[in-house]
């Protein structure tokens, strides 16, 4: 039997861990790096590289390397999201022949999951070289607040990577369970889980060897990338107000800017003040190419990036009034993801919270640990049938409101967003109209009473209905969801007993 | 007897009987319990039937039995947990339903969902004057005046929990914020 792993499939980095004898163990490349940047590059060939060697190739080729893949995963071209993307990657993106957003690199178009699986597939072949053996089974982590197309693309990715995906996990959840192992705790946690990409908060009880999710919320649009857009814009602004330069208006500039602005974050971990230079984007009055230079300090850069901090509490809020739960009652604070070593997020998370955050684990490593974790559980080798007492349970919720579309384009909450799963709930509905003998029942996701604001999963039709005055034919609607995330609909008519079903793979293979 | 024996036996009884068990039998709990043993009622019901625990068997019949019963674990804790909900589910027990129905879910949703965080944990005008004045100055850093506001908010509701819990934290920092200010060097103190 082969050893499961659990792999962090980051915006900015990746990392695979195992469950080796007795712990959740991080496995390196050949160089000891125990993160890779999750960035594909190809060469001439179309050959593709990825990590550390793909990363260096984004300074020179930014056309043909794909960096953070994950913030267009699941994504439609048209989507506001993707628009806003496209300014910030120096690679091209198309719209594929079903709508989803795709990138093409030397000539070749490709999927979003098909370029994550390269990322996979070089995880997946460190820990076959650390291990010695194949390795064809783990558990994926996503943001908690990723939706279920997000959920379903990196499904595919981990299939076209050659993966079995066990499970799809929270990335926070997964921290908790990490952080939690062997410690026999008993009290709240929240998880602050601030990366690349994306934002979450987590509430979990912990008792001992039971995790249980008490609210989770999350930002699919917030994290270190956004950071540094928004330093990147204080910088051009400064230069272009400039009056004996001209700053070129073009793609290059701007990807120049958001370099500077994050080896400016970088820097700024260590010295109170720094310079920037920015070369090749801007002309002297007399056509000179210069360098632009300027300065950055703390206090500067704490103001700019300021109110994406303080979105992210807002978030928190939302969680913890979900949990039911006030920052008074939350035992430990956990951080998570790479945003959090930058001390000015510390500094808030601590004043918002009103408690020291925990700092003794590493918060890149972490969230990897916890799905090696899981992925022992799930499929680890003590003998079949046999579950080590030890071995931490998760109580999972469902992050986000499931329901079907209504008339006049609103959407009826059957499922509850921080449901616990498994779980199951029934609502009864009318047609809409007058001897009206069928109905289509189309299933959403999301939290906007509006169904153009909701993802849309699937649909089916109940027919055979009696044709009557609308308010005396009733249709019963059921939504199932089971522990590993699958989703029935079935809708019933009580008279017939006719029933039709709907079976909705939530981030399942 | 192999433990996963007496698990799958567990599994198999409870899935025949499922359609008549209420929220209490479903998580062998007495039906006068105190709330406190709630929750480990459910857990401990979680910690041995729970899908994930029998992840590892290639059995798909017991697995999807395992999912009927946990969903009505779940619906069953969701209801008891919270002692509001468990009342209303009491009534209608009494009456002869198994199950919450949906008029007594949505009620104790609305209650759950005036239960407000923090700024909403006031309950009287007066109360709440003095509340919102106490977070102010520990937002500011004022120990001593927040600790002097809550006392003034506790007057108006003596019984607010969230009150009480910060009147302790406040009286804890304020001392510490003291002690602190007294262990300054370059001030002299009066003797």
């Amino acid at each position: 039997m082969t050893i499961p792993v659990g792999i962090d499939l980051g915006t900015s980095y990746s990392c695979v861990a195992a469950y080796i004898d007795g712990r959740p163990t991080v496995l390196a490349d050949d160089e000891g790096k125990r993160t890779q940047p999750s960035v594909v590059a190809f060469g001439y060939d179309g050959v593709p590289v990825v990590g550390w060697r793909a990363q260096r190739q984004l300074m020179y080729a930014p056309e043909s390397t794909v960096n953070s893949p994950k913030r267009l995963m699941g994504r439609r071209f048209r989507s506001a999201e993707v628009k806003r993307l496209a300014m910030n990657v120096g690679y091209e993106l198309v719209e594929s022949a079903t709508g989803e957003v795709q990138i093409r690199v030397r000539g070749r178009e490709y999927s979003v999951p098909e370029i994550s699986a390269f990322i996979l597939d070089h995880m997946r072949k460190i820990a076959e070289k650390r291990l010695g053996q194949k390795v064809d089974q783990a558990v994926v982590t996503v943001p908690a607040y990723f939706n279920d197309h997000q959920r379903q693309a990196t499904r595919e990715a981990a299939r076209l990577a050659g993966l079995e995906c066990l499970r799809i996990i929270n990335e926070p959840t997964a921290a908790a369970l990490a952080y939690g192992l062997g410690q026999g705790l008993k009290q709240n946690v929240a998880v602050y889980d601030l990366g690349g990409g994306t934002f979450d908060i987590s509430v979990l009880k912990l008792e001992q060897d039971v995790y249980e999710v008490v609210g989770t919320a999350g930002d699919t649009f917030l994290g270190g990338d956004d950071f540094d857009a928004a330093v990147a814009r204080h910088f051009l602004k400064g230069f272009q107000r400039r009056s004996k330069v001209s700053v070129k208006d073009n793609r290059v500039t701007w990807l120049r800017m958001m370099e500077a602005a994050e080896q400016a974050k970088i820097a700024l971990g260590e010295s109170n003040e720094v310079e920037v230079s920015v070369p090749g984007v801007a002309r002297s009055v007399d056509g000179r190419e210069v360098v632009l230079g300027t300065r950055i300090d703390r206090l500067t850069y704490a103001q700019v990036v300021m109110p994406l901090v303080q979105r992210t509490f807002q978030v928190c809020d939302e969680s913890l009034k979900l949990a039911g739960l006030s920052t008074s009652q939350i035992d430990s604070v956990l951080l998570v993801g790479g945003m959090v070593q930058l001390f000015l997020v510390q500094e808030a998370v601590e004043h918002y919270f009103q408690r020291p955050v925990s700092l003794d684990h590493n918060p890149n490593e972490v969230v990897a640990q916890g799905a090696a974790l899981q992925a022992h559980n799930l499929a680890g080798t003590t003998p079949a049938g046999q579950t080590a007492p030890s071995m931490p349970l998760l109580l999972d919720v469902t992050p986000r409101s499931l329901g079907v579309g209504t008339v006049g384009g609103f959407v009826e909450t059957i499922i509850p967003r921080n449901s616990p799963i498994p779980t199951e709930q029934t609502k009864i509905f009318h047609p809409a109209f007058d001897q009206q003998t069928e109905v289509r029942i189309t299933v959403f996701q999301g939290e906007s009473r509006k169904m153009d604001q909701n993802e849309k999963l699937g649909e089916f039709l109940l027919d055979g209905l009696r044709s009557a005055a609308r308010g005396e034919v009733r249709v019963e609607i059921t939504f199932q969801i089971d522990a590993d995330g699958i989703v029935h609909v079935t809708a019933r008519d009580p008279e017939t007993k006719n029933e039709r079903a709907l079976r909705i793979v939530l981030d399942k293979k | 007897m192999d433990p996963m024996l007496k698990t799958r036996v567990e599994l198999e009884t409870l899935h025949e009987l499922l359609e008549e068990l209420d929220y209490y039998a479903i998580l062998q709990l007495a039906p006068d319990a105190p709330q406190q043993e709630v929750e480990p009622a459910f857990k401990a019901v979680s910690r041995r039937l729970h899908p994930d625990r029998l992840a590892r068997l290639p059995d798909e019949d017991l697995k999807a039995k395992a999912n009927d019963i946990f969903r009505l674990a779940n619906e069953a804790y969701r209801a008891l947990k919270d002692p509001d909900t468990r009342a209303r589910y009491d009534q209608e027990r009494a009456a002869g339903k198994l199950r919450l129905t949906a008029e007594g879910r949505s009620e104790a949703a609305k209650d759950a969902s005036t239960q407000g965080s923090l700024e909403a944990a006031a309950k009287t005008p007066q109360g709440e004057k003095y509340w919102k004045m106490a977070m102010k100055c520990w937002g500011e850093g004022d120990f001593k005046g927040a600790l002097m506001q809550i006392r003034f908010a506790c007057q108006f509701e003596p019984e607010n929990a969230v009150f009480k819990e910060w009147l302790e934290k406040a009286a804890k920092a304020s001392d510490e914020a003291a002690a602190k200010k007294d262990a300054n060097p370059y001030k002299l103190r009066i003797v």
